[in-house]
């Protein structure tokens, strides 16, 4: 998934303006000129003139239009859902954690992680729970990491 | 001499001797786990040593951020997680050389430089600690803002591809720098109403993202298909080193001592150090191009610069009583805690107490050798897992590191992000490090900018009326214009050479 | 089969879990959340507090770091916990100032504040190489020049410190902004850019600068304070000299959530004022240079109210505080 020179110039321009109308409502300390708006609207500017810079840079080389080249991976859904897959799993640590507290949530995190990737589910059970119970005990009996404790499971901490 | 001897009969005790060798075990171990630093480790310490003789406890403290800082390369040689930003300025060249099958090659340069870096800056320590810090307290905010400049054109220098793309990456970071409080004028940005944003993107868990779970994605998307070489098994870790150290000897003391002199500055620190030696390192090079392709010239310069910063951060601690990071000013406390007040004066009434100090650095970055070499024997065997069942694991490391660094889901909810971010910019040959430099450079470049121009009523003339400021100013403005007088002088490259 | 198993156990770790809760507290470990970074001055209090608390109650204290947002990240997590005494934390003078500058509608209101363990008053110091020996003569010297030639710095925009010293300017009838204050991470890079010539004045707290007054690159003029110091016995206070009346002090205090069980916070009161007179702490604060001060519980609760009243006042004058 890779864009053009054009386009990521286009890109950066518009991430340039887009930083600096974003800016406006930043005041300024009291009685000075300077304050909140100054570092955003002086990156804004910076921005807008790298893009402006690559985009005359690229049609100087001869490209017209913005474009997009796609890798081979986009192609296969597998490969898409894959992806997608590793970004679910860390939003289900994020939510389920709190609930379930960690042991179980990290057992089953990675425990599904390597069966996407095709491990043998018994050798990813045993990998996952023996994984989870060093990572529970070194970072959150050892280094005193509030690592996410529910009343389930709980007699293991 | 007899203040030597003294300050010795303190250090070489049995007791002393096992708590380094113990707080030195811990550190390793600390600064190994992905996710986990060096100032975590201190922080662990301090209530420990409370209950400990001054000597010890100060030997603890140092010992342990010595080695967690070596260690924390492990990980990012390994698998590619840096464990500071500073070890983010050769992450590049460490993990290509790992995918090679030579993770020795990089800890071992590694190793060896980070302990002759911390050995030569703690020579300087003992030898001008007064007039280094003299120095330093010369620096404004003026000063520190084109120190930072400086260090942020070296990150855009050194990238590989070409610099408009160095510049995006930077232009991200220093954009993320700019979310939450934490600026001169304390008002919220970017926040959304939210709590946690207020506290604003904190850098590890966005490195940890950028780095290490774009290269999860990575191997999610070739379901883990990539076939490393099979790991060569090293001459001897310590006899590649003597070579590189006869290849390089200008580098390591190049670096040695731009890091002792960058670190001596309070705040500017390890991290633009690294930066600006491996940009030196690159500049000066005869094989520039190999950079970042697994060349360990720049692992030599930047490494040893890196571990050299940490020794120099010492210079205006222990003279002034400035802490120029955290693990200053968490040993400045246990100092205090311990009697020995921070300043001019601690040279001359307690004497054999700061020679005992000195000893016990020296003592750090030798027990860091035979230390990291049973570590390196150790961390190889990672690599004999397959990635297939490596890459959840370290995905769950990912993301207990991120909610470690303040103890909230918030870390990893930023891991995330920064994880697509960094899997899209690798799509588009936009280099990361540069990124990361922005973040942790973000807030002081906009502190001092700020400030300064609070102080000159507006005027940037300002900032080039103090000498050193002047100096500073003049030379990064050279630094930009060179490239562009070359490019302007060559007009336009002729087509098809222009990227890859 | 399995699930049936399963389904046992998990009833009786119900009942187990319900039976641990009906013991006495605390029977589980106890988090003590500090808003500010590990290695600070609050930090250290925190910790060392921490291990004295977990020796009276015989329950592992584990200290916290939740910082970010000047403090109002880690305010809002100790607000927001259960108010089962398992969670407390460290809350600082910013609590004062915050829901005044409109960052958060958080206030002391928020939290059950069971004591306060220090208090440091704010100083006025200069450069040694700026030639002062009084703060009646710096005082002559910001009056006579115009508004703005005087720059003063030590801690964030409307921090501590900048309270501290737009409160003293208008307790001297001069406008809050007649010293223009330059906002740093706080006092000791506020000292530093002092010493180099960068500003005139930091009014942090007198420990803050020890190390530079004892290298004699910073003199302190004066403590704002009602009292001198018994660290710096020889730096008078403003009312002795310039005969202002003003005072500022920051000061830390061990807070829960709101809604604290009586039996419960009693419990965590006696355990913190145990640890406060422990040998550790008392020696650690003097040590460190840091203000030794004990209120507990509607005593402290009064002291963090009179604060919010003025800080309110001198922020409201000083355009500090969002409308």
């Amino acid at each position: 998934m890779r864009v053009t020179d054009l386009t990521l110039g286009l890109l950066t321009l518009l991430g340039g303006i887009a930083i600096y109308i974003s800016a406006i409502e930043f005041q300024a300390i009291p009685g000075q000129a300077y304050g909140a708006g100054t570092m955003p609207r002086a990156v804004a500017l910076v921005t807008g003139l790298t893009g402006l810079f690559m985009i005359v840079r690229a049609v100087m080389e001869g490209e017209r239009l913005p474009g997009l080249n796609l890798a081979d991976w986009t192609k296969s859904p597998a490969a898409i859902a894959r992806l997608v897959s590793v970004l679910v799993l860390i939003v289900a640590y994020i939510v389920l954690s709190p609930r379930l507290g960690f042991l179980p949530t990290a057992f089953a995190v990675m425990t599904i992680g390597m069966l996407i990737l095709r491990v043998r589910w018994w050798l990813a059970m045993i990998v996952a729970l023996v994984a989870a119970i060093a990572i529970q005990q070194s970072f959150g009996r050892l280094l005193l990491v509030p690592l996410p404790r529910s009343d389930f499971l709980s007699f293991l901490w | 001499m007899p203040t030597v001897i003294d300050a010795a009969q303190l250090v070489f005790q049995p007791y002393v001797l096992l708590v380094i060798f113990c707080s030195a075990a811990f550190g390793m171990f600390v600064g190994a786990i992905p996710g986990l630093t060096a100032t975590m480790a201190t922080a662990l310490l301090v209530p420990v040593t409370f209950f400990m003789d001054p000597v010890p406890a100060i030997a603890t403290i140092v010992t342990a951020t010595a080695m967690a800082i070596f260690a924390g390369d492990i990980p990012g040689t390994m698998l590619r997680m840096p464990g500071t930003p500073a070890s983010a300025a050769y992450v590049q060249d460490a993990y290509a050389l790992t995918k090679q099958g030579r993770p020795e090659a990089a800890l071992g340069a590694s190793l060896v430089f980070s302990s002759i870096g911390g050995i030569f800056g703690t020579l300087v320590l003992i030898t001008a600690s007064p007039v280094l810090a003299e120095i330093a307290l010369k620096f404004s905010s003026f000063e520190y803002f084109w120190l930072v400049v400086l260090g942020l054109s070296c990150a855009v220098f050194i990238s590989p591809g070409s610099p408009a793309r160095g510049l995006v990456a930077l232009f991200i970071g220093l954009f993320a720098a700019t979310i939450g409080l934490e600026n001169p004028a304390g008002a919220p940005r970017y926040t959304m109403g939210s709590v946690e944003l207020m506290g604003g993107v904190q850098f590890i868990p966005a490195m940890i993202g950028l780095f290490a779970v774009s290269e999860v994605i990575r191997t999610f998307i070739k379901r883990g298909a990539e076939v490393r070489p099979p790991a060569t098994p090293g001459k001897g870790i310590f006899r590649q080193q003597a070579k590189n150290l006869v290849t390089y000897p200008v580098q390591a003391l190049r670096g040695s001592a731009m890091g002792t002199a960058i670190g001596a500055l309070p705040g500017a620190g390890a991290d633009i150090a690294a930066w600006i030696s491996f940009a030196i390192s690159k500049k000066f090079s005869k094989t520039p191009e190999k950079f970042g392709t697994g060349h360990v010239e720049g692992l030599v310069e930047a490494g040893a610069s890196n571990n050299a910063a940490m020794s120099g951060a010492w210079i205006p601690a222990l003279v002034f009583g400035i802490p120029g990071d955290s693990i200053t000013a968490i040993v400045i406390g246990v100092l205090y805690i311990k009697g020995i007040n921070p300043g001019p004066m601690v040279f001359i009434t307690q004497p054999q107490m700061i020679y005992a100090v000195f000893i016990v650095f020296l003592l750090a970055n030798l027990i860091m050798l035979p230390l990291g070499w049973l570590a390196i024997k150790g961390a190889r065997q990672v690599l004999s897992i397959p990635q297939k069942v490596l890459m959840p694991v370290i995905l769950m490391f990912c993301m207990v590191g991120s909610f470690a660094i303040n103890n909230s889901a918030f870390g990893i909810g930023i891991m995330l992000v920064f994880g697509v971010i960094g899997f899209l910019m690798e799509e588009n040959d936009i280099p990361i490090a540069p990124a990361i430099l922005g973040l942790v450079l973000g807030p002081m470049l906009e502190q001092n900018f700020v400030t300064s121009m609070i102080k000159s009523d507006g005027s940037f003339i300002a900032f080039f009326e103090r000498p050193i400021a002047a100096g500073l100013g003049l030379f990064t403005i050279a630094v930009w214009m060179i490239p562009l007088l070359l490019l302007l002088m060559r007009r336009r490259p002729p087509a098809g050479v222009s990227e890859p | 089969m399995q699930f049936v198993k399963t389904a046992a156990a998990l009833g009786g770790l119900l009942i187990l879990a319900g039976t641990v809760s009906a013991q006495e507290y605390p029977e589980r470990p106890i988090q003590l959340i500090v808003p500010w970074g590990a290695g600070g001055g609050t930090d250290a209090v925190g910790r060392l507090l921490g291990a004295e608390i977990q020796r009276e109650l015989g329950v592992p204290v584990n200290v916290v770091n939740r910082t970010g947002g000047s403090g109002v990240v880690g305010h809002s997590a100790i607000a927001n916990a259960d108010p089962d005494g398992y969670t407390i934390g460290i809350m600082t003078i910013e609590i004062d100032m915050m829901h005044w500058q409109g960052l958060t509608d958080l206030t002391y209101e928020d939290f059950d504040i069971l004591a306060i363990v220090n208090a440091d008053p704010g100083g006025v110091m200069v450069s040694a190489e700026s030639g002062f020996d009084s703060v009646e003569a710096l005082l002559e010297s910001i009056k006579s020049e115009p508004a703005g030639t005087y720059k003063a710095s030590g801690t964030g925009q409307g921090g501590i410190w900048h309270v501290g010293l737009a409160g003293w300017l208008l307790s001297e009838d001069l406008a809050p902004d007649h010293v223009t204050f330059v906002p740093s991470q706080g006092a000791a890079p506020g000292l530093t850019d002092m010493v180099a010539g960068g500003v005139d004045i930091v009014p942090s707290s007198l420990a803050e600068g020890r190390s530079m007054i004892d290298a004699n690159r910073v003199v302190a003029l004066a403590t704002m304070s009602a009292e001198r110091q018994d660290a710096f016995p020889d730096v008078p206070t403003l009312s002795e000299t310039t005969g202002s009346d003003w005072t500022v002090a920051v000061w830390r205090s061990v807070a829960a959530p709101d809604g604290l069980p009586d039996d419960v916070k009693t419990k965590l009161m006696d355990a913190i004022e145990v640890a406060y007179n422990s040998d550790a702490y008392q020696t650690f604060m003097a040590d460190r240079g840091f203000g030794l001060r004990w209120a507990k519980g509607d005593d402290a609760t009064e002291i963090v109210a009179n604060d919010d009243a003025a800080f309110g006042e001198v922020m409201k004058q000083a355009g500090l505080a969002a409308e």
